[in-house]
């Protein structure tokens, strides 16, 4: 063999011919374009049909979005800005952007309090250095994964704010359970210490968090009662004068914005009235095309008749008396005889609405085109050379006459000069809209300069609006925290003042509950209400069940409400946010990232449950993922914001948006455990019998040799799957959630805004796709990198 | 098939068998569902001893080595190394595992780890040597395969010789006292089969137990004590090397060497 080898050597070149320089078609920018432009025929027609395409869409685009308006409080005002540049009178001209300027915190954030605003910011920014030690592994220090960790907790104590032993403690839960495991691992094998650590998590999280929150909030809330109780005091006594304070401020804000208006509609008054001129033409011209129009539609019709006249060589009439033929004439006949009406209608129309909405020339050029023939007196010589009024109408009247006279009898040589005359009153007014064309262009030129000052003013009058109407925002927004502040303070402190009394009334309140039970037959002491009480049952027993179930409300509510003011009162902390409080792109970023990162822990554990030879934890995992498939998520999402009420305990309070992550990382984790399944699939058995054979256990096979390898095939279809869930968020629309689309309805119901559609979503739009395709790169990124490794 | 020449001395006397039994198959049978692919194996191995089974495509050498670290389930009889026994027992199997290299005819190395990762990976996890530790020891082994300037390449980057030595290195890494070994040259050019032969060898002259599928049959000569060849399942044929190839009892056994070293 290795003869044979020898042998094929001696045929191998040597000597290497002499280095040239290739021609000058084959290098640089003019090698690039023959052969990525033009080469060959059908890739030249191919790239100019392109160049056509990409320049009809951005000759569309272009002029919209950069010449739109930044600066204006309504859509109206926008159209004002608009109108006043000549930028088409029906919002075609240019965006309306100032919708984004005025609104656009609200798409990010929706109801969020804007003083807490730098809370998600923040929980974002931290996103990213969390993030690190995942996507930079080799750039960052190892110790930051513990921050990673961490950060969960941090996030959600960041944006929903409250106590910040509420994080910390759910977090020591899963620290619990991680000892539980160690421990237990090392004296009894996984099944038991894996179990036992979910116990002990559960336990933890069930049974001792809880009282062990509501004891800390206790103990500091006691501390705090008499301070807090002066302070709120203090408070009730001060903020009326600061809520007045800040509506007075208010008023003056909105005096002046009322005056701003003014002067820029004085303005816009102006303008209008130098440009007087050309709204003169504009309607003359309207009327015009107006009779033009007409007139098109008479000589269609006109052509129409003589198409069936011809078809039936005159008068419609039918071939033989068989009941088709019959019909078929009367049809025809029905229908030349609505166009010979429609003609004479049209005709008429045009020629009354010529007479009647338009000015004789000479009229327009004396009395209302005064100024701008003055300053460019060939408007005159334009006006002089526009035929009259009566030019263009009264050969209308002759062909009124002559349409009336038509019959379905009519010869097609009168129907042509019919139509022949109607195209030359047609041309004639073709001419006289043209000339009128050319006298607007020449006015328009008149008055450009006239308008440079008042334009520019205009456009200084927005913009001080525009801050103004800021400043305005700001101080609504601080008088409505004060206000709110205010209607709080009373309402914590009327709560606090009755803490003690309803603190004193709990024994009591437990006692007569435990009084009322015991006159409840014992049958019937675990039931919840009344009606579950068997038919017969005595009135007595009723009455006796009723009282037990009023005085255990009363103690439960009771005791609630305690806790609730110790809660408040203790509270060490930020200001708890409501769910319904988080709307916009927050509220995307919040359960795309959550079910991000919560499904791809799941999908991996599902993709490796599919593969196991275990039966019941297979099929269990086949029909998890199968199902989660196979069925819509907004079908899934309606189970999460109604049926789950169903199954779960009356009366708990089970936060909507969590059940909606909840659903989203079910559903994003079925798809990427399919993924990872492929990726598993297109490893070959090679690797996983070389783990075998070096002792490597089952878990550390799979999280040191096959893991990796499959998510590296997996990245495309993971990062896929990842792009459709974030997408996806928008769905929660449809639950009531106030996605950034949802939000878009609701400034659309604003008033100001109502028919603003493209510049709102072309904006929420542009968030989403700034973030899709920033996954998209990262994830080519990674392709690339560790293609480099692993071939 | 291929008879590489082996042309540097062999130290045969360092190669010492003991009376200590490595290996013992008892009465060992296996199926692939219905397919009867080992029937009846009886085979001791004894500490230091060096056996090339062979025979023809099909016959069960792969599932035979495979069964002596489960990587394959027998249904029937014994396999006992160094005293345990292979039961469904993981701890057993994980145990015997890390005793027993294996060196595959593909290599199996992982792709995504460089040379040095790929030796230390499972003194690691799997024996908890300390990183620098394995990695000392796994340095050692890559100047022992002379490929010690390869640590921080990947496996794609190597040839196919070289990583087929780094296999052996990975498993010897481990420290074990078998070493099994699928075709390990039956996917290399002549060339790199010679390195990696010379590598077997060493090891063979370190007086390692081994049990080698191969079909080189100059390696089986001069380094086998043993020599088994199977067909169909059964063991037909064991014997030394020179008794083997010179004076082969069976029928089948002649049939075959006659195709093997025939042409
Ligand atoms: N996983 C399996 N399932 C079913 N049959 C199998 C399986 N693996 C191997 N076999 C069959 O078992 C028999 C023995 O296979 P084995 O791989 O042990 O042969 P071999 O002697 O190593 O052959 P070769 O020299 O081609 O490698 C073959 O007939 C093969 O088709
Ligand atoms: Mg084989």
């Amino acid at each position: 063999m290795s003869d044979l080898h020898a042998h094929t050597t001696s045929y191998v070149r040597k000597e290497m011919l002499p280095e040239q320089t290739p021609p000058i078609t084959e290098t640089g920018a003019i090698k690039w374009v023959r052969e990525n432009l033009f080469s060959g025929w059908m890739n030249i027609l191919l790239t100019v049909i392109s160049l056509f395409v990409i320049y009809l869409a951005l000759s569309l685009v272009l002029p919209w979005a950069f010449g739109g308006v930044w600066n204006a409080g309504s859509l109206t005002e926008c159209r004002e800005v608009l109108f006043s540049f000549y930028k088409g009178g029906h919002g075609h001209g240019g965006a309306c952007w100032a919708v984004i300027e005025d609104r656009w915190l609200q798409i990010m954030f929706g109801f969020y309090p804007p003083d807490q605003y730098w809370r998600p910011i923040l929980a974002f920014v931290l996103f990213f250095v969390a993030l690190a030690p995942v996507l930079f592994a080799d750039k960052v220090p190892g110790q930051l994964i513990w921050f990673s960790l961490a950060y969960p907790f941090l996030a959600a104590w960041l944006i929903w704010g409250g106590s910040f032993w509420v994080p910390v403690f759910a977090a020591m839960g899963f620290v619990l359970a991680f000892i539980v495991l160690k421990f237990l691992g090392k004296i009894a094998g996984p099944i038991v210490a894996n179990l036992g650590a979910l116990v002990a998590a559960l336990v933890w999280w069930g049974a001792i968090m809880t009282p062990l929150t509501d004891g800390l909030n206790k103990m500091i809330g006691n501390s705090r009662f008499d301070s807090t109780l002066s302070t709120l005091e203090a408070r009730t006594a001060e903020l009326p004068a600061e809520v007045a304070a800040l509506e007075a401020q208010g008023a003056d804000k909105e005096a002046e914005i009322a005056a701003a208006v003014d002067a820029k509609n004085a303005t816009l008054t102006a303008m209008t009235e130098i440009r007087i001129e050309e709204f003169v033409i504009a309607n003359e011209v309207e009327a015009k095309e107006d009779a033009l129009q007409r007139l098109d539609a008479a000589q269609d019709s006109i052509e129409d008749l003589s198409d069936i006249l011809a078809t039936w060589n005159g008068a419609p009439s039918p071939a033989s008396d068989s009941e088709k033929d019959i019909a078929e004439a009367e049809a025809a006949t029905s229908a030349a005889e609505t166009l010979i009406g429609n003609i004479g209608s049209l005709l008429s129309d045009a020629q009354s609405g010529l007479a009647d909405d338009t000015l004789e020339p000479a009229e327009l050029a004396g009395t209302f085109i005064v100024g701008a023939s003055q300053e460019d007196p060939s408007i005159l010589g334009d006006f002089d050379a526009m035929v009259d009024k009566a030019a263009l109408s009264n050969p209308l009247n002759d062909l009124i006459d002559r349409a009336g006279a038509v019959t379905l009898n009519e010869s097609q040589g009168d129907l042509a000069s019919l139509r022949a005359d109607t195209e030359t009153v047609m041309a004639a007014l073709s001419t006289n809209i043209a000339s009128l064309d050319t006298i607007m262009d020449k006015i328009i030129a008149t008055n450009a300069d006239d308008l440079v000052e008042p334009q520019a003013q205009f456009l200084d009058q927005m913009a001080d609006l525009a801050s103004l109407r800021d400043e305005a925002t700001t101080i609504a927004q601080a008088t409505f925290r004060v206000s709110s502040e205010e209607s709080d303070t009373r309402g914590f402190l009327a709560v606090l003042q009755s803490l003690n009394d309803r603190e004193a009334a709990l024994p009591i309140l437990r006692d007569e509950t435990a009084g009322a039970l015991a006159l409840v037959p014992s049958d019937y002491r675990n039931m919840i209400a009344v009606n579950q009480l068997p038919e017969d049952a005595s009135a007595e027993d009723r009455a006796a069940l009723s009282t037990y179930l009023g005085a255990r409300n009363i103690e439960l509510s009771t005791q609630a409400s305690v806790r609730e003011t110790y809660g408040e009162l203790g509270r060490v902390g930020l200001t708890p946010i409501d769910s319904r409080q988080i709307g916009g792109f927050l509220l995307a970023l919040i359960i795309g990232i959550a079910g991000i990162v919560l499904s791809l822990p799941l999908g991996i554990l599902l993709a490796l449950g599919r593969q196991s030879h275990l039966f019941f934890l297979n099929k269990v995992c086949v029909v998890f993922i199968e199902v989660i498939r196979g069925v819509p998520l907004i079908v899934w999402l309606f189970t999460a914001s109604l049926l789950l009420n169903y199954f779960l305990p009356p009366g708990s309070n089970f936060d909507l948006m969590l059940r909606v992550i909840i659903m989203v990382t079910l559903f994003s984790s079925a798809y990427i455990a399919e993924v990872i399944r492929g990726g598993l699939a297109a490893l070959p058995t090679g690797q996983y019998e070389g783990a075998d054979s070096l002792g490597l256990g089952y878990w550390q096979s799979m999280q040191l040799i096959i893991l990796p390898q499959a998510m590296k095939i997996s990245i495309p279809g993971i990062v896929n799957s990842f792009i459709g869930l974030f997408k996806d968020t928008t769905l929660v629309l449809f639950i009531g959630l106030l996605d950034p689309v949802g939000l878009s309805n609701a400034i659309r119901a604003d008033t100001d805004w109502n028919g603003v559609y493209w510049e709102l979503f072309v904006f929420i739009g542009l968030l989403f796709f700034i973030f899709c395709f920033s996954m998209g790169r990262y994830s080519l990124h990674l392709e690339k990198k560790l293609q480099r490794e692993h071939r | 098939m291929s008879d590489t020449a082996i042309d540097r001395e062999i130290n045969r006397d360092a190669m010492k068998v003991s009376d200590e039994v490595a290996i013992q198959i008892t009465d060992m049978n296996k199926w692939y569902g219905t397919f009867h692919v080992l029937r009846d194996i009886n085979l001791t191995v004894n500490r230091g001893e060096r056996i090339v089974v062979c025979g023809p495509s099909g016959s069960g050498k792969s599932t035979l080595i495979r069964c002596i670290n489960r990587l394959e389930e027998h249904q029937a009889g014994t396999i006992m190394v160094d005293g345990t026994e292979l039961s469904s027992d993981l701890k057993n199997i994980d145990k015997i595992r890390s005793e027993v290299g294996m060196c595959f005819q593909h290599f199996n190395l992982f792709p995504h780890l460089t040379i040095l990762e790929n030796l230390t990976l499972a003194p690691i996890w799997v024996r908890k040597t300390p990183k620098k530790e394995a990695e000392e020891t796994a340095m050692h082994y890559l100047e022992k395969v002379k490929i010690p300037e390869q640590a921080d390449k990947y496996p794609g980057q190597l040839s196919g010789g070289q990583q087929q030595r780094v296999a052996i290195a990975r498993s010897l890494c481990m420290k074990p006292r078998i070493m099994l070994f699928d075709e390990p040259t039956s996917a290399l050019d002549p060339e790199m089969i010679k390195e990696v032969l010379d590598t077997m060898i060493e090891l063979a002259e370190e007086g390692m137990t081994m049990i080698c599928v191969t079909h080189e049959m100059g390696f089986a000569r001069q380094v086998a004590n043993r020599v088994i060849f199977m067909d169909a399942g059964q063991i037909v044929e064991q014997n030394e090397p020179e008794e083997f190839f010179n004076n082969p009892q069976s029928e089948r056994t002649q049939l075959f060497l006659s195709q093997i070293l025939g042409h």
